[in-house]
């Protein structure tokens, strides 16, 4: 009951926050986070697309929709913003880590 | 710690290869091309150049201590045999080779291979299998019309414990395993998947909506199951 309570008091702050400073990409990456965690995929995915309307090549935000998609088993999609990633960093281990993962060789 | 020794790393003992040492199995490649060596050499315990395809020169290598060997060996299907009769005289318990016929596995087989695989035949099955049914992930022939798949748990069963859904009386197939991915964040506080695999799951285990099955049972039973 009290993790219920902790999670819904800090969805409802992020998205508070979210509304009052919306160009903040921290609180997008926060909520979706919190959704991830909660296996809330789509929410979570949501929470990173909006993130990235403001932030297009944010690295961190990226990253962690590419391991939410991935969650979904939507691994084309995944692929696509790993593939992102290592076109704006290319020595990003994390990312090639899971691209080579996810991808048939 | 098994060790294997992979003899021809063209695409399918390069796989082979790369996925062995990925699971930190002590892997030893050899083949004849310089630059597979070198590719190698990064990736697995040990990368050796020798022309594969003369048995002749693994005569040098002592490989009778292997596990496991695997012929990679494409296209030759002389070299392929040979290559086993040397390798089960040296004493390696396990020998794979990869076969394009019928009649290469009967040739093989009677020269003592102990498992002989058809590699673009078994993947032209699981590419099909996954294009008509879009939520399978992998597919796995165990003999005609029998088959092991990983595929999403359906919608009509999903909150449900085993006992609940009672799998085995409505649909004849069997869960051999539930792969369940769990999120988290690692030391950098960035989201992850941490794959966990119940095998023989209990029976009050919950079927969530994003945990992949392993069944086993006939192809039809398999499809009606998807089909919930």
């Amino acid at each position: 009951m009290t993790k219920i309570r902790f999670f819904s008091r800090k969805e409802k702050r992020l998205i508070e926050k979210i509304a009052s400073h919306p160009q903040e990409t921290e609180n997008y990456l926060r909520l979706g986070k919190l959704y991830f965690l909660n296996s809330d995929y789509p929410k979570a995915s949501q929470a990173y697309e909006r993130g990235l309307k403001v932030a297009p090549r944010n690295k961190s935000l990226l990253f962690n929709y590419a391991v939410t998609r991935e969650a979904q088993q939507d691994l084309e999609g995944a692929k696509e913003l790993f593939l992102e990633i290592l076109s704006i960093d290319p020595n990003d281990e994390a990312a090639q880590k899971h691209l080579d993962q996810i991808t048939d060789f | 710690m098994k060790q294997f020794v992979v003899i021809g790393a063209g695409r399918f003992g390069s796989a082979v290869a790369v996925t062995l040492a990925q699971k930190g199995k002590q892997v030893m490649v050899i083949d004849q091309d310089e630059q597979t060596v070198q590719r190698m050499s990064e990736i697995v315990t040990q990368a050796i150049q020798l022309d594969v395809t003369d048995p002749r020169s693994l005569a040098d290598l002592d490989l009778g201590e292997m596990d496991v060997a695997v012929i990679g060996i494409g296209g030759n299907l002389e070299a392929s045999i040979l290559t086993t009769m040397q390798l089960k005289e040296m004493g390696v318990k396990i020998v794979v080779a990869k076969a394009k016929t019928n009649a290469d596995k009967k040739i093989l087989s009677r020269i003592g291979a102990d498992r002989i695989v058809f590699p673009e035949r078994d993947m032209g099955i699981r590419v099909a299998n996954s294009l008509v049914s879009p939520t399978i992930f992998d597919y796995i022939q165990v003999s005609p019309g029998f088959g092991i798949v990983e595929t999403r748990v359906p919608d009509a069963i999903q909150g449900q414990t085993l006992t609940e859904a009672n799998i085995r009386s409505r649909f004849g197939i069997d869960i051999v395993a539930i792969r369940r991915r769990a999120p988290q964040l690692d030391k950098k506080g960035e989201s992850q998947l941490k794959d966990t695999m119940l095998i023989a799951p209990r029976a009050d285990e919950i079927l969530g909506k994003n945990d992949i099955l392993v069944i086993i049972g006939e192809e039809g039973k398999i499809e009606k199951f998807k089909s919930l």
